[in-house]
């Protein structure tokens, strides 16, 4: 359930799981394409669509439907926000045979497989521009959009984990600070090392020294909120899901490994609070960095759009590197909802919201990063980067650090009841009730039947 | 009864203390809400904040993260004002059949309005769900306020008739000699005498509407429709320590928000407070 | 008029009692229409749901009892149950007891006490929702009230909502503060209580505690058993702070039944199992409703049995 409230929260990084959700619902499923509407709406009538998704999307997204309409007339774009449980609502509107017409996707692989997202395999293959060859990030673009070789939707964006960090606080102890390059990425030894030495008591000691005071600690070394463990489990050569089978990969001994090394960051290396969700700790990760409460936080990489009134100077890096550099990947993908009056309108919202310039107007603010190539060349990111926001170095996190180490994570069919299993597991690692052999090689089993009977 | 002082101190103390731990959680909410951003992660904390923050208020409820707060409000008291409407005409006229008349099945459906009471709601959740979907209800305040018109709640039903009972029978009879058949011995004797028990049930009314989170939850869809309870959730969702707003977890806002929530329903309480007795008194359960 | 009175006459319904029949159900048949629409057809179809596999998405298919054996070999359907028994058990007796203690100090007539119940009460009507906003601060391990308070003192912080073993105790406790609402329902009867009786009880020589047991505890034992039937009911059913606080967690310690019952119907999609849920609570609660009638009930004392 921790990381249900975690996606949540987290907008972008919905993907599969998420949602502490209700849903409501019920009975069949809308009619799957019945051709009454495009008959029913008269030609002089507006088309009016819904996009439904979820707060927090700031004023470009009603700016963009603004252009949106102008550049359409006769369709009306409806911006539909829901608090909370957006799938649960979503699924509601579905069920009452009341769908939007397009939507921000939750469970995407679920609802491609049962038929609720309309295929737009054939309308993006024809289309000059999206259907080109390299006008996405590749492969990582194919791999989420498609369930069965076949596209139900286009992501709008790509979102990562990475490093933020105090500059100041590594400037004043004389610490290089991790980097941007993944080039120049640090291995887990030293990023834990460098943990260790930016954590200090009151007395000034730092963990291992003999007295040092975990009741009283001044500054913690880093934060990683224990969901992001995911990257690390990649970065370990491990898996969360099989790429093929689709089931937990928990039971790896790489996987295993890797949890385990983050629950030791508290319990053996105690350079993270043991509260170590922000949720629990009461602060956002701004004020952690900026009251110094500590040196380095890992956190999404929306999270820059939050960044610009932090008072102290902010840097940023890629993670530590187990085996190999990696990142989990993710973001909405825009899908069209079967049971829409207008596919073909619907799909030139979906097409727009897959244009350069709409994802633009979110990469200004660092909400977003780039997934279509036309927009990582150093023309482009001239534009919409810009030090007040992004910091410095922060081109390779677009250029290389996505595109090249990034891997996109979509939870399974299955996979919101499955994690029932497992975090509670995970829970039992993090406050060392159990190791993490004991406790995942006990859950993965569950969770994995549960995800082949899905 | 209590002729030793020792005792009258003793009690004196226990309560004391007891009513400081009760009102601590309103203290603590309302100093927080006073409070500079960043003074709320101080230890030993603040107890009167300073400097005194009020802007918190504003920023709060009106705030780009959330609908302005008085369109929640407006929605909730439109909600509310139907929903009160609906209770005091159904749940009065319901509970005047169980109270004043005898009738064939009269106990046995009283029974079932007691069981109702115990049911629990979830049960009922998605199907009740789909019938408001068929009926293309979802997002109107239709789901949250025409069920009421269907007696009431069976605790409001209860609750008065519990009231009528205390009615003395003789002004009833006197008014059948007059030759008053039973609808006009309701609207104009029981009505008028029973205006305490339906300010209590007018009270709990308004404090359930106001309340309310799984319903306007379930039922409603644009932000422009939803009700404090739904607002403040939203709200949560985005400026918590885990926001969909930004790395700043703004428990100062989050407490303004809950204070301008709690407020209403104080002020109610203190204004009628002798009703809420009242309406405590009728769930005595005699008879 | 008198054409149906002719029509009532002809159908044997003109007699007295019949139009007293009649003229109670007219009273009585908004609720009765609200049975049927909001809460009969609803029960019904949550009944038939039972029976079926449903995702809410593909068409319902029946199953037979399968929703009803997989309850049994489903761990977490095990764990719910053991998590609502076990604040049951702790939180209505405690909260019985300490409100029904509040309650007899705020019967005395001593200064403020009007305050002091004001106090008392309040707390009970804040809303669910600012209620969870307000008590996830409290008891933040790093900036909450309550961990403030135990620094004051000397003691080490806790991690109310991080460790299994505090999650379950920190919600009892936050439903604690919510003893108002059980608080003046004995108030209530306590003032109902008519003085003769301590006054008898006095001249027979009884002590405060022989009042309290001779007198008003039996006397009051009508509005004990109420608020015990509602406080078990309410209790099974508790929802928002597992749901708001804690999302059920850390390792399902707070994982309630209707909490459980919500993500397998709402989340997970299995309309059928959920449905399935629902019944065996309401057969659970029912049952536990007739038990206590059956031998708690008996131990009541009516003063007046009409």
């Amino acid at each position: 359930m921790r990381r249900m409230r975690v996606s949540r929260r987290e907008f972008l990084s919905v993907a599969g799981a998420a949602g502490g959700a209700a849903v409501l619902a019920a009975c069949a499923p809308a009619p799957a394409g019945t051709d009454e509407g495009q008959a029913a709406a008269p030609a002089m009538e507006d088309v009016e669509l819904q996009l439904a998704g979820w707060p927090g999307q700031g004023p470009e997204l009603i700016e963009g439907l603004e252009t949106f309409e102008e550049e359409n007339p006769g369709i009306k774009a409806t911006w539909l926000e829901t608090p909370g449980d957006y799938r649960a609502k979503l699924l509601s509107m579905i069920a009452a045979g009341t769908p939007p017409d397009t939507a921000f996707s939750t469970d995407y692989y679920t609802f491609a497989r049962d038929g609720l997202l309309i295929d737009i395999t054939d309308m993006l293959m024809a289309d000059p521009l999206l259907g080109a060859e390299d006008y996405f990030i590749q492969p990582q673009e194919e791999e989420r959009c498609t369930w069965e070789g076949r596209w139900y939707g286009i992501g709008s964006c790509w979102v990562c984990h990475h490093i933020y960090y105090n500059r100041a606080i590594f400037e004043e102890e004389g610490i290089d600070p991790p980097s941007n390059d993944p080039d120049e990425i640090w291995t887990w030894d030293h990023f834990v090392d460098v943990a260790r030495q930016m954590t200090v008591d009151a007395n000034g000691n730092h963990p291992g020294d003999s007295g040092f005071d975990i009741e009283n600690v001044e500054r913690w070394g880093m934060n990683i909120p224990y969901w992001m463990h995911w990257s690390f489990v990649l970065s370990n050569g491990g898996y969360v899901w099989h790429p093929e089978t689709r089931l937990y990969g928990y039971d790896q001994p790489e996987a295993i490994e890797a949890v385990q090394k983050v629950a030791d960051l508290v319990l053996v290396d105690q350079v993270m609070p043991n509260s170590a969700t922000f949720e629990a700790i009461g602060m956002g990760f701004v004020q952690l960095l900026e009251t110094r409460t500590m040196a380095m936080v890992i956190e999404g990489s929306w999270s820059m759009a939050y960044t610009h009134d932090m008072q102290e100077p902010l840097g940023t890096a890629v993670l530590p590197k187990m085996k190999v550099p990696a990142t989990w990947l993710s973001a909405h993908l825009h899908t069209i909802m079967q049971g829409t009056k207008h596919v073909d309108e619907s799909w030139k919202l979906v097409r727009f919201l897959s244009s350069p310039y709409y994802q633009e107007l979110f990469l200004v603010s660092g909400l977003w990063l780039p997934s279509q190539r036309a927009l990582i060349t150093e023309d482009a990111m001239d534009r919409w980067m810009s030090l007040e926001v992004h910091r410095e170095g922060y081109r390779n996190i677009a250029t290389k650090w996505v595109p090249d180490y990034g891997h996109p994570m979509y939870g399974p069919p299955g996979e919101g009841e499955a994690s029932g299993f497992i975090w509670p597991a995970l829970d039992a690692v993090w406050i060392g009730d159990k190791t993490a052999e004991e406790a995942l090689l006990e859950a993965t089993p569950k969770a994995n039947e549960v995800l082949e009977n899905a | 009864m209590l002729k030793n002082v020792g005792q009258r101190t003793l009690i004196q103390l226990i309560l004391l203390v007891g009513a400081i731990l009760m009102a601590l959680p309103f203290l603590w909410m309302v100093s927080s809400s006073l409070k500079h951003e960043l003074h709320i992660f101080q230890f030993p904390p603040q107890i009167i904040p300073n400097p005194i923050r009020w802007l918190n208020y504003p920023e709060a409820l009106a705030n780009p993260n959330a609908m302005p707060f008085h369109i929640y409000v407006k929605n909730t008291v439109i909600i509310v004002i139907v929903r009160e409407a609906a209770v005091l005409l159904s749940a009065s006229f319901c509970a005047y059949g169980f109270a004043r008349l005898r009738f064939v099945g009269r106990d046995i459906w009283f029974g079932i309005v007691l069981a109702t009471m115990m049911v629990p709601y979830i049960v009922l959740m998605v199907p009740t769900y789909v019938l408001f979907a068929r009926l293309q209800w979802i997002d109107t305040f239709l789901p949250l306020t025409v069920p009421w018109f269907f007696g009431g709640g069976a605790f409001n039903i209860f609750l008065l008739r519990q009231f009528f009972r205390t009615i003395p029978e003789e002004l009833a009879d006197a008014a059948r000699i007059d030759g008053c058949n039973e609808y006009a011995i309701y609207a104009r004797i029981l009505m008028p005498l029973a205006k305490p028990g339906l300010i209590a049930v007018a009270i709990f009314t308004f404090i359930d509407g106001w309340n309310d989170f799984m319903g306007p939850l379930l039922y409603l869809n644009s932000p422009e429709n939803y009700t404090v309870a739904l607002g403040l959730a939203l709200f949560r969702a985005a400026v918590g320590a885990f926001g969909s707003a930004g790395g700043r977890a703004r428990w100062d806002w989050l407490m303004a928000a809950s204070t301008a929530m709690v407020i209403p329903v104080i002020l109610v309480f203190f204004a009628l407070q002798r009703y809420f007795v009242k309406g405590v008194v009728m769930t005595g359960l005699k008879g | 008029m008198s054409a149906i009175n002719q029509r009532l006459s002809s159908w044997g319904l003109n007699s007295p009692a019949a139009r007293r029949n009649i003229t109670g159900y007219i009273f009585i048949s908004p609720f009765i229409l609200g049975v049927l629409i909001w809460f009969l057809v609803p029960a019904a179809t949550a009944g038939w749901l039972t029976f079926q596999k449903w995702n809410l998405i593909t068409a319902p298919r029946f199953v037979g009892l399968d929703n009803i054996e997989n309850l049994f070999e489903d761990e977490l359907f095990l764990q719910s149950l053991k998590v609502t028994t076990m604040y049951t058990l702790v939180a209505v007796p405690l909260g019985l007891v300490l409100s029904f203690f509040i309650a007899l100090l705020l019967n005395t007539k001593i200064r403020g006490i009007s305050i002091y119940r004001t106090v008392y009460y309040l707390p009970s009507i804040v809303p669910a929702v600012a209620s969870a906003v307000l008590w996830a601060f409290i008891l933040n391990s790093e900036f909450g009230l309550l961990n403030a308070g135990l620094r004051a003192v000397g003691l080490p912080k806790i991690l109310w909502l991080q460790e299994p073993e505090w999650a379950l105790p920190a919600l009892i406790l936050m439903s604690l503060w919510g003893l108002g609402a059980t608080m003046v329902i004995y108030l209530a009867g306590l003032q109902g209580i008519p003085d003769v009786y301590y006054e008898a009880a006095e001249i027979d020589g009884a002590g405060a505690g022989n009042k309290l047991i001779h007198v008003t505890i039996p006397l009051l034992s009508p509005v004990i058993f109420f608020n015990l039937v509602m406080g078990i009911i309410a209790s099974f059913q508790i929802f928002t702070a597992g749901y708001l606080i804690t999302s059920g967690g850390p390792q399902n310690a707070t994982l309630f039944y209707v909490l459980y019952l919500y993500r397998a119907g709402f989340l997970h999609l299995k309309m059928g199992y959920a449905a399935a849920l629902a019944w065996v609570l309401f057969i659970i609660i029912m049952g536990l409703t007739v038990l206590i009638f059956k031998y708690v009930g008996s131990m009541i004392y009516y003063e007046d049995t009409r």
